[in-house]
Order: C-alpha cells, then structure tokens, then sequence
C-alpha cells in the first residue's frame, strides 16, 4: 500500500467516527485538539513505572554476584567482553488528546495515540542502520462507558476501515489470568491520564513483537539484544515469554532507589545508596537480584559518564537488568543457593555486560536532554520512530475530518 | 535509477526556486550536476547541484568534542553518528513552466543528455523559436558520465539578441585561449556568413591554426592509429567530445597571417624582417605604418600617457585635424606657417621648429607640445621594434587594407607578440576601429587598393563609391583586454572604439571576444555588454569583485577550485551558469610537430 492510499483510507476511517458520532442522538464531537503530547502530563513515566511497579509486598533482593565485593562498587574496565550488541530497541508513543466526546452527560477525551517500536543494527562500517520498524495508530475511547447504540455504531461503521480493531478503551485491562477489566472510571482527569498508559502499554505490546523478531534473529549465545527500559516493562506488562529475554538487557536512564533501600537492609549495610552517588566512570554497583514476584531480574548500576562531567549527582548513570536463563535465581525469599557454586562465574559476566554497555557511550547525542544516560544506538531508534510518526499538524488535520461539517 | 530524494525541513524548506534532497548510500555528485526530479502535477524540475553538505545529527561541535570522551582525539565511538549528505539545487527550469516549489520525498536523478538541454532551457526555444541558431559551446559532462553539448544561441553571441563573450581566469590553467580557439573553430565550422580576426599577443601560440595537431581520417575523424599509444587515450576522449558536440576536430581554414616589420625594419633600414616568434609560416603578409597610415590615429599612440588636465588629447585631436591635409599649420600674421608633413621625420622636425622657435600652435603650451615630441620621438623613432617606418616597402601591407576586405569564411590572425606594449595598443586600436568604421559604412570600396580590390571582388561590378559591404558577422579575439580596455581609467580612444562596438556592434554584427585574468580589470560596461561569459579557475578576492556579483556564493566556490579544462558558462538563456569542458585545441601547439592530415587544409 502507498503512502497516499494509507493516509486516504486512515482519513476515511477518522471521517466515519465522526458519522457515528453524529447518528446517534445525544452523542456527539467537540473540538479541542491539545498539541501537547499527552505524555508530557506525566514526567519521568519510567521512574514512576518503576515505583509503582515495586510493590513493597511483591518486591524483594538477593545478591547476585560470584564473589561479592566488600565495597559494593567495582571497576569492570578490565574484563574482556565475549557479548556483542547485535540489536537496539526502544518503543515510542505520541498521543494526543483530538477531541472531546459528550453522550449525555458524560464528557470524555478522545486520544489518537501513535504507537510503534524499532531495532537498529550497524552495518560493516558502524553506521546504525534501520533492522525493524513497526508503528501503529489508534483511537482510545472508553467504550465501556458509552451507550451501547453509539458503541455498536461506531463497530458497524468501522467495520472494514482501517480502525476497525484499532479504538481501545483506556479502563480496559487483562489480568494475568487472560480475564478482562473494565475499570469504573469517569472522571476526566484520570480518563485522560487512562489513555495515555493505555498507549503506552499497547507500545509495550508492540516492542515486545520487535523483541521476538530480534532474539530469532540472533546467531549465537554471544549476541545481545539491547532494550531501552526495563525489563520488568515485558514481564509484567506483555507476558513476554521468559526465555525470549535470555539473552536481552535493558538499560533505564532513570530508576527508582527502592532496590537500593532493600539491599541497605538485606546486606545490613547503610551506604548501598551513597556507593551508588559516588560511582566512579568504570565502576558498577555489585549486581543485585531483583524480583517482584513472581519475575525477578539481575541488576547493577554503572556510571558511563565522568562524575565531574554531569550536573546532578545521579547523572550518568544507567541501571542495566539482566535475565538469564540459565542464571540460578532464588525460587522464594526463603531460598538459600550459593552463586559461587554454580557452573558459571556471574560476578564476570555482569562485568562483560557492564563494559559492553560503557563501549556505547560514544557517540553522544549531547543537545538531548538525558545525554548522560542515554546510549547512541538506542537514540537512533527513537529518532527512527519519531520520523516515521505522523506530526502534531497531520494529527489536527485528520481531527478536523472527524468531525462531520 | 534515484540517487536520492528531495527534501524539505522546516529551517530549510524547498522553494519555487531551490529545492534539496538527500543523497542516497554509495551515489556520488558534484556541484553543477543536473538532476531532475518528478513533481505531483506530472511535471518534472530540473535543478542544478549548488552545494553538496555532509549533515549529521551533531548539534554543534561540542557534541562531537563530547562524543570523544570530551576530547579524547584516540577515542573510537563504536556506533558512527548518523549522518547523509545533502545537495542543494537551484531549479533550473519545470517541464510546465509551473514553478511550485519541489515537494519532499520526490526521486532524484541524474538528467539524461536530452534532460540536459531540457534543463537549460534550449529544448523548449529549439521547438518554439524558428530564428533558434544553436551553437555548441562546450560539453556539460555528469557525475555519472553523461555528456551532452552545451548548446547556446548564437543569436546572443553574434547579435541581434545579444552580443560578445568574455573569458576571464588565471593565466596556465584557466585555457582561456584555447577556450576561445574551440569557439572560434565551431562557429566556423557551423557559420559561413562569420569572419574573425585574432591577436596573437603569446609567442606563436595562434600562428598556425590552420596546421593540424593529430592526424584525422577521411571522414575527418582523428585517427587513433596514426597517434602515438601513450597519447591514444587523450585522443580518443578528445574525439569523444567533438562527437557530442556533432562537429569535426579540424584545424582553421581560410587563414591569413599577418607579420609586423622586424628590428632591422627601422626607418631608413636596407633590410627588413619579420617580427616573429613563428617558424616555417606560410605566406604570411607583413605590416606597418607610415605616417599616412596613422595620421588619423596618433592619439592610440599616447593610450598609456597619463593625461590629467586633457591637454595632450586636445593637441593630438589637432594634429590628427591638421595631418588629413598632410600638413601643420602653426604661427599667426607674419610668423604663419604651413608645413608640408609626409612621414614621421617631417612631423618631428616640424615640432621640433615649433619649440625652439617659439611660434604658437593653435594656442598648446609648449610644455604639452613638448611632452609630445619626446614621447613621439620614443614611439616611432627610437622605442619602435620597426612597426612605424617612414616609408613602406612594396611588400609591406596596410592592416586597415586587409580589414576592409575580410570575407566570411576567413580568419586573420595579426601577430602583434613581439611588439612593443604601446605598438601592441596602437594595432589593437586601429583593427578595432577599421571594423567599426567597415561595419559603419564609413569605407568605400575606393578605398581599397586597386590590387586587393581586384583580389577579393575579381569579377564583380563594383560601383567604387559605394560603401563596402562587410561580411554579416564578424568576431575578433583579442587576449588580455585589460590592456585595452582598463576598468577605472580615463577612457582612451582605443577603449572608447571599444565601448562603440560593445554597445553598439551587437546591431552591426561585430562581436567582440575578450579574454583577460581578471574580469575586475575590465572597464564594467565591456564586461556589461558580453551577453555571454565563461569563468575559469579564479582566486577568492577577484570573486568578491563587483564583476562576480550575479554569480551564486556556492558556485563562487567552485570558481576558486576548477581544474584545468573546466569552465562556467554562463548564457543568457541559462537561469544559472553550468561547468562546460570542452576539447584541447586541434591545431598545432608550438611546441609540437606538424601532423598528416588527410584532410586539405585551404590557405588564402
């Protein structure tokens, strides 16, 4: 399909929205397009994905090095790395809120949400080149919360379109299970706020699609797959099959100190996180063993950046998670297995990864706001992804097509 | 196949009259190469690569010292930043004539030879225009080895649109001549109503243009088998471009030679020589000037005099007034004279009486008329290299005889290498003034000697009084013109000729054809009036001169780095000056030997 055919027929389908809306007495559109992205409204969403994620009842820590360290730090510059970086991801969503809804008297947004995610490899002569890029674009509307006339209208007239299968509603969640939610929610505020994440977690679904792509794709056990985020975000959020992430790592450029806090009291010691503050370039934290029930994952912090070289204390640094299959990770709290009995040296390998992670330093995209901990080859993703997105002006255009004149 | 495509941001957008577009992995261009490229109305835009960029996500330096360990020059990044290189283009003409700038995402690739001439706005006046007179004046080659012929309108060279062409460049590797010799060669072999004249001002560079340089065929191909291995390559591309421009590598025909009288040729010399660096010339016909020859013309004489008060140019109008009766007229009352003046020595000793004898001339002071004497004195007595005689042999011709008779068709080459700086001026100055004066209708066939009169028009009824008709066109080359025509100076009567036929000749058919290494040097209304320039290599600081100020920045640059061969043409028909190589001279260079050629070569 060419370009023009896929604008036309997405235009036709915004355009039957708009009919829908107009057929059903009661219901009907009002312009009030918000060029800010909708993501804006909540900063640093992955610190505070991270935080809520770490439910003090769910979440606990073991050590997960061979030989821990008495100082918690150690320098890895001088470890040979057997991984190579095969593949960078990163997801991206821009929402935008295009118009407000009114069936009787409940107001709601609409949200025309761009979601996609996308690898990046490099060719003979280190150029990053594009391997995978898939993006998508949907509606979020709280069905559940409308009549049934003007939700089966809005089915019937979509049927056929492009969109039809592609409005979700923002108070829909499948549970663990497979069972479906739908949350009792009406207030506008938190409606908005629903279909942000909303967005959100169907990027998550579609990185998780390029994860797979990427892990088939690699050769031998050397080979890793890089992800922007945490893992975490696939276990908990896409069911991601475990063994797809054995050989993928994730890099935050921000977190959450709560590990941190529960290493200070499993190790009975009280400096974890001013270690941490104090990492010097080349140094990681020891590796800690993070679970939140029942998923766990293999963590450090290290410090890509020069300390005197960043504004706050905390600046380049990126936390990395691991998740190996073969890592002997502790079934229960109760668990008591020895990592220096275990076949392979894991305090040598989080060493490899961690100077996998510092050779990607360079290039750095220094006008980006997070430079500091962010690695080139997942930049080029995000740019990858946010070029091929439709702009905020496109968005208002199409917006302007719901609504019938 | 697209070497890439267009492209617009919001800082640089495209517009009606520039467009960019990024350069797909692995293509190669150059600035001046066309491309073209496809618009939603089914048109297609032509565009001219400007200005090739190298861009990468890299926001500023710092973000390039940064990403090398902030500013580890041993650093190596294992990821290279993205970057593409852009070409800007300016459009050079839409196949509708609709210019709606060029939209983004729109394959880009090379023209093809017809694209080429489409670009330039020739394929559309080729169809529409019956007058078109197309006259190729080099070949435009492309990045990916497409050539086609730089077409022009000869119509803009040789009148009535336009007229004259200017050459400017450093000396040695700008090809000026040679550039002008090509142009010379093809309007002659593509015109038969075009005479020209060249100055030969370097050695023998232009004394044997109708001898051939390589060996052609029968079919006046060159003949590769008769030129040496190691030069076989040269010669092939060579005939390769007389290919493009459909036009054969043959030398000039129809040439005459003229020879100034040597050293020993002074006034009252027995003997007389040719002044020449030229060996072995065929027939060539030697000149000189009597007083008789320049007593309408001794102010070209004192072109280089500096003249503040104008006082030396108000005598020499007198004298030049008294000499069209051969005599000096001088004194008042009972201390009037009436010398008769019939050569040189006459007109010297004639002055001379005047300043020592104190007698009034028309009311000059005595300092101006002695100015005039001592520099007279230099110019034709003692200063001369045998130009100025004070009586002609039989066999020494009048120039402004051989003007008056050029015929289309012919070439006369006037040798002036080993004159002296003021003699050159002076024969420049009255060439140029006899063809203003032939193409004025101010010559009469009576003029003519009766000899070369029954030479040139043998057989035909000529009324004497009559004004002789000149041929249709006439081109005369004359090489480092800022000698003649100065910028900034007062102007002199050579430069005022000048002037004349720059601004005016366009509509008598003259066509001037100058060449210099700077086009700052020259007077700005003779390089205003040349419809049609070509720029060779020139340095940064000539280009910020006034001169260049129509040409694009970027194409400025390219100026300051053409190699040798290469040239920018600009014709008025052109929206945008395009790089032009055009073939090495196919006549005998000085310096080598005489070929075979099948082909005659027709002397006069």
């Amino acid at each position: 399909m060419s370009n023009t055919d896929w604008f036309q027929q997405l235009t036709d389908g915004f355009r039957r929205v708009g009919e829908a809306f107009g057929s059903v007495e009661g219901a009907r559109l009002i312009p009030s397009f918000s060029s800010t992205p909708e993501e804006e409204y909540t900063p640093d969403p992955e610190k505070r994905e991270e935080d809520s994620r770490l439910d003090p009842t769910s979440t606990w820590v073991r050590e997960a090095e061979t030989s821990p360290s008495e100082a918690f730090t150690r320098d890895f510059r001088d470890s040979c790395s057997s991984f190579t970086p095969q593949y960078f991801i990163d997801g991206s969503v821009r929402s935008v809120r295009a118009l407000d809804g009114l069936e009787g008297n409940f107001v709601f947004p609409v949200v025309i949400g761009q979601v996609g995610a996308a690898s990046v490899t490099r060719n003979d002569r280190s150029e990053p080149i594009k391997h995978l890029l898939e993006t998508d674009i949907v509606l979020l509307i709280p069905l559940s919360k409308l009549s049934d006339t003007l939700r089966i209208e809005l089915n019937r007239r979509l049927a056929g379109t492009m969109l039809a299968g592609r409005i979700h509603d923002p108070l829909h969640r499948r549970d663990a299970s497979g069972a479906d939610h739908y949350d009792d929610e009406r207030d506008y505020t938190e409606l908005r706020s629903r279909a942000a994440r909303r967005a959100k977690d169907l990027m998550a679904e579609v990185e998780r699609r390029v994860i797979e792509r990427c892990v088939d794709n690699l050769s031998d056990e050397s080979q890793l797959v890089v992800m922007d985020g945490s893992l975490f975000s696939m276990l908990k959020e896409t069911q991601i099959a475990e063994e797809r992430l054995h050989q993928t790592i994730g890099i935050s450029k921000s977190f959450s100190m709560r590990p941190l806090l529960l290493m200070e009291e499993y190790l009975n010691r009280r400096d974890c996180i001013r270690r941490l503050v104090n990492l010097r370039e080349g140094e990681r934290t020891d590796a800690i063993e993070l679970h939140i029930d029942p998923d766990w994952v293999a963590t450090w912090y290290q410090r890509i950046r020069p300390r005197e070289r960043v504004e706050s204390p905390l600046d380049g640094i990126v936390k990395v998670e691991t998740h190996f299959a073969d890592y002997p990770a502790c079934e229960s709290r109760n668990d008591r297995r020895r990592l220096n009995q275990s076949a392979r040296d894991w305090s040598v390998a989080w060493d490899q990864i961690t100077n996998v992670v510092y050779s990607e330093r360079m290039p750095v995209p220094f006008h980006e706001e997070r430079w500091h901990a962010l690695l080139y080859p997942i930049y080029c993703c995000e740019r990858l992804l946010k070029s091929s997105f439709l702009s905020i002006e496109v968005l208002r255009g199409l917006c302007t097509r719901i609504i019938p004149t | 196949m697209a070497i890439g495509k267009t492209s617009s941001t919001r800082i640089q957008t495209n517009t009606a009259d520039e467009f960019s577009f990024w350069l797909a992995v692995g293509q190669r261009i150059n600035p001046t190469d066309i491309v073209v490229t496809g618009n939603p109305d089914e048109s297609q835009s032509y565009g001219l690569v400007t200005r090739i960029e190298n861009m990468s996500d890299s926001e500023s330096h710092l973000d390039n010292f940064v990403s090398h360990d902030f500013g580890d020059a041993a650093a190596v990044p294992r990821t290279q930043r993205l970057s593409t290189d852009v070409a800007r283009c300016v459009v050079l003409k839409n196949t509708q004539n609709i210019y709606m700038p060029v939209v983004s995402g729109r394959d880009v690739e090379f023209a093809d030879a017809d694209g080429i001439l489409t670009a330039l706005g020739i394929g559309e006046v080729q169809q529409a225009d019956p007058d078109f007179r197309p006259l190729p004046a080099g070949v435009i080659e492309l990045s990916n080895g497409v050539r086609a012929p730089a077409i022009i309108d000869a119509r803009y060279l040789l009148g009535p649109e336009g007229a004259h062409f200017n050459i400017s460049g450093i000396s040695g590797l700008a090809a000026k001549t040679s550039y002008a010799m090509f142009l010379l060669n093809i309007l002659l072999q593509r015109r038969d109503d075009v005479a020209v004249i060249v100055f030969n001002v370097k050695q023998d560079d232009l004394l044997y243009l109708d001898q051939p340089a390589v060996a052609t065929t029968q079919e006046g191909s060159i003949d590769l088998q008769q030129v040496p291995e190691e030069r076989r390559h040269f010669w092939k591309e060579q005939q390769e471009f007389w290919n493009v421009l459909t036009a054969k590598p043959r030398p000039f025909r129809n040439v005459t030679r003229f020879i100034p009288r040597g050293q020993f040729g002074r006034r009252g010399a027995v003997r007389v020589e040719y002044n020449t660096y030229g060996r072995d010339l065929v027939k060539p016909i030697m000149y000189s000037y009597n007083l008789n020859d320049v007593r309408d013309k001794i102010s070209y004489l004192f072109t280089g005099v500096e003249d503040p008060r104008g006082t030396l140019e108000v005598l020499l109008s007198d004298i030049e007034e008294d000499l069209e009766d051969s005599c000096i007229s001088c004194g008042s009352g009972k201390t009037f004279r009436k010398d008769l003046v019939t050569n040189f020595d006459d007109l010297i000793a004639c002055f001379n009486r005047i300043l020592v004898d104190r007698i009034q001339y028309r009311q000059h002071h005595f300092a101006t008329i002695g100015s005039f004497l001592k520099r007279l004195r230099y110019f034709v007595g003692s200063g001369t290299s045998g130009l100025f005689v004070g009586t002609k042999a039989s066999n020494e011709a009048t120039l402004a005889h051989y003007v008056w008779t050029t015929r289309p068709g012919q070439v006369r080459v006037i040798d002036i290498a080993k004159l002296q700086d003021f003699e050159r001026a002076f024969v420049i100055g009255d060439v140029v003034n006899e063809v203003y004066r032939l193409f004025s209708r101010d010559v009469s066939y009576r003029d003519v000697p009766d000899e070369l009169r029954q030479q040139v028009w043998r057989g035909q009824e000529l009324d004497l009084d009559n004004p002789i008709e000149p041929p249709s066109k006439l081109v005369f080359f004359v090489d480092e013109l800022n000698k003649y025509a100065p910028a900034g100076k007062e102007v002199s009567p050579i430069l005022r000729n000048l002037l004349e036929i720059t601004e005016r000749g366009r509509s008598l058919g003259i066509c001037l054809l100058g060449a210099e290494q700077f086009a700052s040097d020259i007077h700005p209304r003779i390089v205003g009036n040349c419809s049609n320039k070509v720029y060779g290599r020139s340095d940064s600081t000539e280009l910020g001169d006034q001169a260049y100020r129509h040409i694009p920045q970027d194409l400025k640059s390219l100026i300051t780095r053409l190699d040798q061969g290469k040239l920018l043409l600009q014709h008025p028909l052109y929206r945008q000056p395009v790089q032009i190589r055009f073939p090495r001279p196919v006549y005998r260079q000085p310096q080598s030997r005489r070929a075979q050629s099948n082909e005659s070569t027709a002397q006069d």
